[in-house]
Protein backbone atom coordinates (compact mmCIF):
# COMPACT_ATOMS: atom_id res chain seq x y z
CA UNK A 1 0.00 0.00 0.00
CA UNK A 2 2.82 2.24 1.10
CA UNK A 3 4.61 1.72 -1.73
CA UNK A 4 2.17 2.08 -4.20
CA UNK A 5 0.77 5.07 -3.19
CA UNK A 6 4.81 6.12 -3.25
CA UNK A 7 5.18 5.69 -7.12
CA UNK A 8 1.59 6.70 -7.34
CA UNK A 9 3.09 10.23 -8.44
CA UNK A 10 6.34 9.00 -10.18
CA UNK A 11 7.37 7.53 -13.47
CA UNK A 12 4.67 4.36 -13.96
CA UNK A 13 7.39 2.46 -14.79
CA UNK A 14 7.44 -0.71 -12.28
CA UNK A 15 9.83 -1.22 -9.74
CA UNK A 16 12.51 -3.28 -11.19
CA UNK A 17 15.38 -6.09 -9.37
CA UNK A 18 17.95 -4.09 -11.27
CA UNK A 19 20.25 -4.42 -8.74
CA UNK A 20 24.07 -5.79 -9.43
CA UNK A 21 26.70 -6.24 -6.09
CA UNK A 22 30.13 -5.39 -6.56
CA UNK A 23 31.94 -5.71 -3.77
CA UNK A 24 32.06 -5.75 0.47
CA UNK A 25 34.20 -2.95 1.07
CA UNK A 26 34.02 -3.52 5.18
CA UNK A 27 32.22 -6.28 7.34
CA UNK A 28 28.43 -5.17 6.80
CA UNK A 29 29.03 -3.19 4.40
CA UNK A 30 27.88 -4.00 0.61
CA UNK A 31 28.67 -2.24 -2.19
CA UNK A 32 25.77 -2.30 -5.52
CA UNK A 33 24.88 -0.90 -8.43
CA UNK A 34 21.23 0.00 -8.95
CA UNK A 35 19.13 1.38 -11.64
CA UNK A 36 15.98 3.44 -10.98
CA UNK A 37 13.60 5.41 -13.45
CA UNK A 38 11.37 8.43 -13.56
CA UNK A 39 10.21 11.79 -15.00
CA UNK A 40 13.03 13.56 -14.15
CA UNK A 41 16.47 13.12 -13.04
CA UNK A 42 16.09 13.40 -9.63
CA UNK A 43 13.04 11.12 -9.62
CA UNK A 44 15.13 8.24 -11.27
CA UNK A 45 18.01 9.12 -9.24
CA UNK A 46 15.92 8.45 -5.68
CA UNK A 47 14.08 5.04 -7.78
CA UNK A 48 17.64 3.70 -7.78
CA UNK A 49 17.70 4.06 -3.87
CA UNK A 50 14.43 2.20 -3.58
CA UNK A 51 15.52 -0.39 -6.02
CA UNK A 52 18.37 -1.47 -3.98
CA UNK A 53 16.35 -1.32 -0.67
CA UNK A 54 13.54 -3.06 -2.17
CA UNK A 55 15.54 -5.74 -3.53
CA UNK A 56 17.39 -6.01 -0.33
CA UNK A 57 14.23 -6.39 1.68
CA UNK A 58 12.36 -8.56 -0.86
CA UNK A 59 14.59 -10.49 -3.16
CA UNK A 60 17.84 -10.90 -1.70
CA UNK A 61 21.32 -10.93 -3.65
CA UNK A 62 22.17 -14.13 -4.90
CA UNK A 63 26.00 -13.40 -5.34
CA UNK A 64 26.28 -12.51 -2.24
CA UNK A 65 26.28 -15.05 0.56
CA UNK A 66 25.57 -12.21 3.38
CA UNK A 67 22.53 -10.79 1.37
CA UNK A 68 21.40 -14.66 -1.07
CA UNK A 69 18.32 -14.78 0.49
CA UNK A 70 15.93 -11.97 1.38
CA UNK A 71 16.02 -10.01 4.62
CA UNK A 72 11.99 -9.41 4.91
CA UNK A 73 10.57 -13.07 3.97
CA UNK A 74 6.55 -11.54 3.40
CA UNK A 75 6.32 -8.67 1.60
CA UNK A 76 2.43 -8.62 2.02
CA UNK A 77 2.62 -9.43 5.81
CA UNK A 78 4.33 -6.43 6.21
CA UNK A 79 2.88 -4.47 3.81
CA UNK A 80 -0.60 -5.46 6.11
CA UNK A 81 1.07 -5.55 9.66
CA UNK A 82 3.32 -2.17 9.37
CA UNK A 83 1.51 -0.21 6.90
CA UNK A 84 3.58 2.60 7.92
CA UNK A 85 7.17 1.45 7.61
CA UNK A 86 7.78 1.40 4.24
CA UNK A 87 6.25 4.49 3.52
CA UNK A 88 8.04 6.88 6.30
CA UNK A 89 11.10 4.51 4.74
CA UNK A 90 11.00 5.80 1.64
CA UNK A 91 9.09 8.71 1.96
CA UNK A 92 10.98 10.45 4.61
CA UNK A 93 14.35 9.06 2.94
CA UNK A 94 15.20 7.01 6.28
CA UNK A 95 16.67 4.73 4.41
CA UNK A 96 19.60 7.84 3.88
CA UNK A 97 21.29 6.52 7.28
CA UNK A 98 22.52 3.29 5.87
CA UNK A 99 24.30 4.62 2.67
CA UNK A 100 27.73 5.09 3.49
CA UNK A 101 28.95 6.16 0.61
CA UNK A 102 27.16 6.90 -2.84
CA UNK A 103 28.88 7.37 -6.73
CA UNK A 104 27.73 10.04 -8.83
CA UNK A 105 24.31 8.96 -11.29
CA UNK A 106 24.70 8.21 -14.55
CA UNK A 107 21.59 8.17 -17.24
CA UNK A 108 21.75 5.14 -19.22
CA UNK A 109 19.16 6.20 -21.90
CA UNK A 110 17.61 8.82 -24.12
CA UNK A 111 14.39 9.92 -22.25
CA UNK A 112 11.22 7.91 -24.04
CA UNK A 113 8.02 7.22 -23.37
CA UNK A 114 8.15 3.58 -22.13
CA UNK A 115 11.17 3.82 -19.14
CA UNK A 116 11.38 8.35 -18.08
CA UNK A 117 14.84 8.84 -17.93
CA UNK A 118 16.65 5.54 -16.73
CA UNK A 119 20.13 6.04 -14.21
CA UNK A 120 22.38 3.95 -12.67
CA UNK A 121 23.93 4.80 -9.38
CA UNK A 122 26.51 3.25 -7.18
CA UNK A 123 26.02 2.46 -3.44
CA UNK A 124 27.35 1.00 -0.23
CA UNK A 125 25.00 0.12 2.26
CA UNK A 126 25.27 -1.00 5.96
CA UNK A 127 23.08 -3.83 5.85
CA UNK A 128 24.30 -5.15 9.49
CA UNK A 129 22.89 -1.91 10.37
CA UNK A 130 19.84 -2.05 8.15
CA UNK A 131 19.61 -5.35 9.68
CA UNK A 132 19.29 -3.92 13.72
CA UNK A 133 16.96 -1.15 12.77
CA UNK A 134 14.28 -3.62 11.10
CA UNK A 135 15.11 -6.17 14.09
CA UNK A 136 14.35 -2.84 16.45
CA UNK A 137 11.51 -2.00 14.10
CA UNK A 138 10.31 -5.11 14.77
CA UNK A 139 10.11 -5.79 10.80
CA UNK A 140 11.96 -9.03 11.60
CA UNK A 141 13.12 -11.36 14.43
CA UNK A 142 16.11 -11.26 16.20
CA UNK A 143 18.17 -14.28 15.74
CA UNK A 144 16.41 -16.84 17.36
CA UNK A 145 13.20 -18.35 18.09
CA UNK B 1 0.39 16.87 49.45
CA UNK B 2 3.55 18.01 47.36
CA UNK B 3 4.83 14.45 48.13
CA UNK B 4 1.60 13.05 47.85
CA UNK B 5 1.74 14.09 44.10
CA UNK B 6 5.11 13.13 43.34
CA UNK B 7 4.31 9.68 45.09
CA UNK B 8 1.41 9.54 42.95
CA UNK B 9 3.33 10.35 39.59
CA UNK B 10 6.19 7.95 40.50
CA UNK B 11 3.60 5.20 40.99
CA UNK B 12 2.12 5.89 37.66
CA UNK B 13 5.61 5.53 35.95
CA UNK B 14 6.58 2.03 37.76
CA UNK B 15 3.52 0.85 36.69
CA UNK B 16 4.08 2.03 33.15
CA UNK B 17 7.72 0.40 33.32
CA UNK B 18 5.84 -2.82 34.92
CA UNK B 19 3.26 -2.99 32.32
CA UNK B 20 6.03 -2.72 29.46
CA UNK B 21 7.76 -5.19 30.75
CA UNK B 22 4.57 -7.31 30.95
CA UNK B 23 3.72 -6.61 27.45
CA UNK B 24 7.11 -7.21 26.00
CA UNK B 25 7.61 -10.51 24.17
CA UNK B 26 10.97 -11.75 24.55
CA UNK B 27 12.27 -13.95 22.01
CA UNK B 28 13.82 -16.84 22.90
CA UNK B 29 17.37 -17.25 21.59
CA UNK B 30 18.48 -20.94 21.64
CA UNK B 31 21.82 -21.84 23.37
CA UNK B 32 24.24 -22.96 20.88
CA UNK B 33 27.28 -25.37 20.97
CA UNK B 34 29.94 -25.43 18.48
CA UNK B 35 31.48 -28.84 17.98
CA UNK B 36 34.19 -30.77 16.00
CA UNK B 37 32.66 -33.43 13.56
CA UNK B 38 33.58 -36.43 14.21
CA UNK B 39 34.18 -40.61 12.25
CA UNK B 40 31.96 -43.33 13.87
CA UNK B 41 34.29 -44.76 16.26
CA UNK B 42 36.49 -41.37 16.51
CA UNK B 43 37.39 -39.91 20.13
CA UNK B 44 36.45 -36.33 19.39
CA UNK B 45 39.07 -35.18 22.40
CA UNK B 46 41.54 -36.75 20.36
CA UNK B 47 40.15 -35.38 16.94
CA UNK B 48 40.02 -32.02 18.47
CA UNK B 49 43.71 -32.28 20.27
CA UNK B 50 45.69 -33.27 17.93
CA UNK B 51 44.05 -30.50 14.76
CA UNK B 52 44.90 -26.87 15.41
CA UNK B 53 43.14 -26.20 12.35
CA UNK B 54 40.03 -27.81 13.80
CA UNK B 55 40.58 -25.63 16.82
CA UNK B 56 40.82 -22.62 14.84
CA UNK B 57 37.45 -23.57 12.53
CA UNK B 58 35.39 -24.27 16.50
CA UNK B 59 36.78 -20.93 17.40
CA UNK B 60 35.91 -18.11 14.41
CA UNK B 61 32.05 -19.99 14.10
CA UNK B 62 31.67 -19.13 17.69
CA UNK B 63 33.01 -15.87 17.10
CA UNK B 64 30.05 -15.72 14.81
CA UNK B 65 27.59 -16.31 16.87
CA UNK B 66 28.80 -14.47 19.99
CA UNK B 67 28.92 -11.08 16.96
CA UNK B 68 25.29 -12.14 16.90
CA UNK B 69 24.81 -11.41 20.36
CA UNK B 70 24.84 -14.94 21.58
CA UNK B 71 26.20 -16.52 24.43
CA UNK B 72 27.35 -20.03 23.02
CA UNK B 73 28.64 -23.00 25.06
CA UNK B 74 32.03 -23.33 25.07
CA UNK B 75 32.73 -26.95 23.47
CA UNK B 76 36.34 -27.37 25.46
CA UNK B 77 34.61 -26.32 29.36
CA UNK B 78 31.96 -28.65 28.78
CA UNK B 79 34.40 -31.28 27.66
CA UNK B 80 36.65 -30.54 30.24
CA UNK B 81 33.87 -30.12 33.18
CA UNK B 82 32.50 -33.47 31.75
CA UNK B 83 36.09 -35.22 32.03
CA UNK B 84 36.81 -33.71 35.55
CA UNK B 85 33.25 -35.07 36.99
CA UNK B 86 33.84 -38.40 35.52
CA UNK B 87 30.82 -38.40 33.91
CA UNK B 88 31.96 -39.59 30.39
CA UNK B 89 31.31 -43.09 29.79
CA UNK B 90 34.46 -45.09 28.80
CA UNK B 91 34.27 -46.97 25.75
CA UNK B 92 31.63 -45.58 24.22
CA UNK B 93 33.08 -43.47 22.00
CA UNK B 94 30.72 -42.50 19.16
CA UNK B 95 27.84 -41.30 22.24
CA UNK B 96 30.65 -38.87 24.00
CA UNK B 97 29.30 -36.68 21.18
CA UNK B 98 25.70 -36.95 22.51
CA UNK B 99 26.75 -36.90 26.46
CA UNK B 100 28.58 -33.35 25.76
CA UNK B 101 25.55 -31.67 24.24
CA UNK B 102 23.18 -33.54 27.10
CA UNK B 103 25.59 -32.13 29.56
CA UNK B 104 25.94 -28.44 27.99
CA UNK B 105 22.55 -28.26 27.54
CA UNK B 106 22.37 -26.27 24.06
CA UNK B 107 19.24 -26.98 21.63
CA UNK B 108 21.27 -26.11 18.95
CA UNK B 109 24.94 -27.75 18.06
CA UNK B 110 26.68 -26.68 15.28
CA UNK B 111 29.83 -29.47 13.43
CA UNK B 112 32.70 -27.80 11.80
CA UNK B 113 34.68 -30.04 9.56
CA UNK B 114 38.15 -28.66 8.10
CA UNK B 115 40.20 -30.14 4.99
CA UNK B 116 43.45 -28.77 4.46
CA UNK B 117 43.94 -28.62 0.21
CA UNK B 118 47.74 -28.03 0.05
CA UNK B 119 48.87 -28.14 -3.21
CA UNK B 120 52.38 -26.95 -5.43
CA UNK B 121 50.03 -23.62 -6.58
CA UNK B 122 49.56 -22.50 -3.08
CA UNK B 123 47.31 -24.06 -0.26
CA UNK B 124 43.53 -23.67 0.63
CA UNK B 125 40.95 -24.97 3.17
CA UNK B 126 37.61 -26.33 2.50
CA UNK B 127 35.12 -25.76 5.69
CA UNK B 128 31.47 -27.42 6.41
CA UNK B 129 29.13 -26.28 8.54
CA UNK B 130 26.53 -28.07 9.53
CA UNK B 131 23.57 -27.21 12.30
CA UNK B 132 21.60 -29.55 14.11
CA UNK B 133 18.59 -28.99 16.91
CA UNK B 134 20.06 -30.72 19.53
CA UNK B 135 16.11 -32.42 20.22
CA UNK B 136 15.17 -34.04 17.35
CA UNK B 137 18.39 -33.85 15.43
CA UNK B 138 16.52 -32.42 12.32
CA UNK B 139 19.22 -30.23 10.23
CA UNK B 140 19.10 -26.22 10.43
CA UNK B 141 21.62 -25.57 8.19
CA UNK B 142 24.43 -26.45 5.99
CA UNK B 143 27.40 -24.55 4.03
CA UNK B 144 30.20 -25.49 2.26
CA UNK B 145 32.84 -23.01 1.75
CA UNK B 146 36.53 -22.76 0.33
CA UNK B 147 38.99 -20.17 0.48
CA UNK B 148 41.41 -19.21 -2.45
CA UNK B 149 44.43 -20.42 -3.16
CA UNK B 150 47.34 -18.68 -1.36
CA UNK B 151 51.17 -19.60 -0.75
CA UNK B 152 50.99 -19.93 3.16
CA UNK B 153 50.79 -22.50 5.70
CA UNK B 154 48.62 -20.49 8.12
CA UNK B 155 45.60 -22.43 7.89
CA UNK B 156 43.74 -20.40 10.31
CA UNK B 157 43.44 -17.25 7.68
CA UNK B 158 42.76 -19.93 5.03
CA UNK B 159 40.09 -20.91 7.14
CA UNK B 160 38.69 -17.24 8.03
CA UNK B 161 39.17 -16.64 4.19
CA UNK B 162 36.88 -19.71 3.55
CA UNK B 163 33.91 -17.99 5.61
CA UNK B 164 34.11 -14.61 4.40
CA UNK B 165 36.55 -14.67 0.79
CA UNK B 166 35.26 -13.94 -2.66
CA UNK B 167 36.00 -16.90 -4.39
CA UNK B 168 35.74 -17.12 -8.07
CA UNK B 169 34.04 -14.07 -8.20
CA UNK B 170 31.28 -15.17 -5.52
CA UNK B 171 31.14 -13.18 -2.68
CA UNK B 172 30.81 -16.22 -0.46
CA UNK B 173 30.03 -14.79 3.24
CA UNK B 174 29.27 -18.36 4.26
CA UNK B 175 29.03 -17.70 8.18
CA UNK B 176 26.61 -14.71 7.07
CA UNK B 177 24.34 -17.00 4.90
CA UNK B 178 24.45 -19.92 7.36
CA UNK B 179 23.29 -18.28 10.04
CA UNK B 180 20.63 -16.22 7.62
CA UNK B 181 19.34 -20.11 6.56
CA UNK B 182 18.87 -20.49 10.44
CA UNK B 183 16.99 -18.12 11.01
CA UNK B 184 14.94 -18.72 8.00
CA UNK B 185 14.18 -21.99 9.79
CA UNK B 186 13.77 -20.58 13.14
CA UNK B 187 11.06 -18.27 11.58
CA UNK B 188 9.32 -21.43 10.41
CA UNK B 189 9.38 -22.72 13.98
CA UNK B 190 7.37 -19.47 15.64
CA UNK B 191 4.89 -20.26 12.57
CA UNK B 192 4.51 -23.90 12.62
CA UNK B 193 5.77 -24.55 15.80
CA UNK B 194 8.69 -26.82 16.91
CA UNK B 195 8.79 -30.91 16.76
CA UNK B 196 8.53 -33.55 19.19
CA UNK B 197 7.84 -37.35 19.02
CA UNK B 198 5.84 -38.98 20.91
CA UNK B 199 6.21 -43.01 21.94
CA UNK B 200 2.94 -44.69 23.36
CA UNK B 201 3.55 -48.47 25.06
CA UNK B 202 3.04 -50.95 27.64
CA UNK B 203 4.01 -52.88 30.34
CA UNK B 204 4.72 -56.37 29.92
CA UNK B 205 1.39 -56.99 32.41
CA UNK B 206 -0.70 -54.62 30.96
CA UNK B 207 -4.45 -55.73 30.57
CA UNK B 208 -4.50 -53.10 27.64
CA UNK B 209 -3.45 -52.54 24.30
CA UNK B 210 -3.91 -50.49 21.65
CA UNK B 211 -7.44 -52.25 20.18
CA UNK B 212 -9.21 -51.98 23.47
CA UNK B 213 -12.06 -49.83 23.65
CA UNK B 214 -12.51 -46.87 25.68
CA UNK B 215 -14.60 -44.41 27.13
CA UNK B 216 -18.37 -43.58 26.09
CA UNK B 217 -17.91 -44.01 22.61
CA UNK B 218 -16.24 -47.41 22.49
CA UNK B 219 -13.26 -46.25 20.42
CA UNK B 220 -10.24 -48.06 20.46
CA UNK B 221 -7.59 -46.63 22.37
CA UNK B 222 -5.11 -45.81 18.87
CA UNK B 223 -8.10 -43.88 17.42
CA UNK B 224 -8.52 -42.03 20.93
CA UNK B 225 -5.25 -41.09 21.55
CA UNK B 226 -4.80 -40.12 17.48
CA UNK B 227 -7.92 -38.12 17.90
CA UNK B 228 -6.33 -36.26 21.13
CA UNK B 229 -3.32 -35.26 19.21
CA UNK B 230 -5.41 -33.81 16.05
CA UNK B 231 -7.05 -31.45 18.64
CA UNK B 232 -3.76 -30.82 20.59
CA UNK B 233 -0.89 -30.67 18.58
CA UNK B 234 0.19 -26.84 17.44
CA UNK B 235 -1.89 -26.45 13.72
CA UNK B 236 -3.28 -30.03 13.77
CA UNK B 237 0.17 -31.34 12.52
CA UNK B 238 1.15 -34.66 13.57
CA UNK B 239 2.51 -37.60 11.58
CA UNK B 240 2.26 -41.28 13.14
CA UNK B 241 5.39 -43.06 12.15
CA UNK B 242 4.07 -46.30 13.25
CA UNK B 243 1.56 -48.39 15.05
CA UNK B 244 -0.17 -52.32 15.99
CA UNK B 245 -1.80 -53.44 18.79
CA UNK B 246 1.26 -53.15 21.22
CA UNK B 247 2.79 -49.31 20.51
CA UNK B 248 2.10 -46.12 18.61
CA UNK B 249 4.85 -43.65 17.74
CA UNK B 250 3.90 -40.20 16.86
CA UNK B 251 7.17 -39.44 14.72
CA UNK B 252 6.47 -35.44 14.39
CA UNK B 253 3.93 -33.37 16.47
CA UNK B 254 4.54 -29.90 16.30
CA UNK B 255 3.86 -27.83 19.36
CA UNK B 256 3.70 -23.81 19.80
CA UNK B 257 6.81 -21.99 21.39
CA UNK B 258 4.54 -20.16 23.51
CA UNK B 259 1.30 -20.71 25.26
CA UNK B 260 -1.83 -18.01 24.83
CA UNK B 261 -0.48 -16.10 27.63
CA UNK B 262 2.91 -15.82 25.93
CA UNK B 263 4.76 -17.78 28.18
CA UNK B 264 7.12 -20.79 26.77
CA UNK B 265 5.72 -23.90 26.06
CA UNK B 266 8.11 -26.89 26.62
CA UNK B 267 8.01 -30.46 26.15
CA UNK B 268 7.22 -31.30 29.67
CA UNK B 269 4.43 -29.20 29.52
CA UNK B 270 2.64 -30.85 26.70
CA UNK B 271 3.85 -34.32 28.05
CA UNK B 272 1.94 -33.49 31.35
CA UNK B 273 -1.20 -32.49 29.44
CA UNK B 274 -0.81 -35.53 27.50
CA UNK B 275 -0.33 -37.76 30.59
CA UNK B 276 -3.24 -36.32 32.52
CA UNK B 277 -5.55 -36.78 29.63
CA UNK B 278 -4.38 -40.58 29.35
CA UNK B 279 -4.85 -41.02 33.14
CA UNK B 280 -8.07 -39.75 32.48
CA UNK B 281 -9.35 -42.30 30.09
CA UNK B 282 -11.28 -45.43 31.21
CA UNK B 283 -12.55 -48.71 29.79
CA UNK B 284 -15.85 -48.90 27.54
CA UNK B 285 -18.35 -49.94 29.89
CA UNK B 286 -16.51 -49.48 33.36
CA UNK B 287 -16.54 -46.03 34.06
CA UNK B 288 -14.57 -46.56 37.16
CA UNK B 289 -12.05 -48.21 35.85
CA UNK B 290 -9.20 -45.81 34.85
CA UNK B 291 -6.35 -46.77 32.67
CA UNK B 292 -2.94 -46.17 34.66
CA UNK B 293 -0.51 -44.19 32.39
CA UNK B 294 3.25 -43.11 33.09
CA UNK B 295 5.13 -40.53 31.48
CA UNK B 296 9.05 -39.76 30.85
CA UNK B 297 10.43 -37.06 28.87
CA UNK B 298 14.33 -37.04 27.48
CA UNK B 299 14.93 -33.84 25.34
CA UNK B 300 12.14 -33.23 22.84
CA UNK B 301 10.68 -37.23 22.99
CA UNK B 302 7.81 -38.28 25.00
CA UNK B 303 6.94 -41.80 26.37
CA UNK B 304 4.06 -42.71 27.91
CA UNK B 305 3.75 -46.31 29.00
CA UNK B 306 0.20 -47.57 30.32
CA UNK B 307 -0.08 -50.20 32.81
Amino acid sequence: MGISLFFSCKSKYPLTAEVSYLRTDAPGVVVVESFGYGNTKEEAEEDCFHTAFQTIFFKGLPKYGGLRLPMIEDQKAIEKEHPHFLRSFYDKREYMQFVTMQGKPVQVNKRNKVEGIKMKKSMAINYVALKKYLEREEIIRKFGY
Amino acid sequence: MKYTILTFFAMLAFGNIITAQEGKVNSVQPDIIVIPYTKEGQDIRTVLESDINLRIALAKVKEAFDNRGFTTIDFVATLKALSADGGMTQGTKTSIKRQIIERSKADIYVEVEVFPMPSGFGNSVRIILTAYDAYTGNSLSNKTGTSAKRYTDDYGTLIELAMTEAYYNQEVNMLEDFLNVMQTKFDDIVKNGRSIKVFFSFTENSDIDMHTLIGPKRMALEDVLEEWMADNSFKNYYQIGGQDETFMNFEEVKIPLKDESKRNYTTTRFASSLNTFCNGLYLAGKPQSFISAKRDVRGSVIYITFN
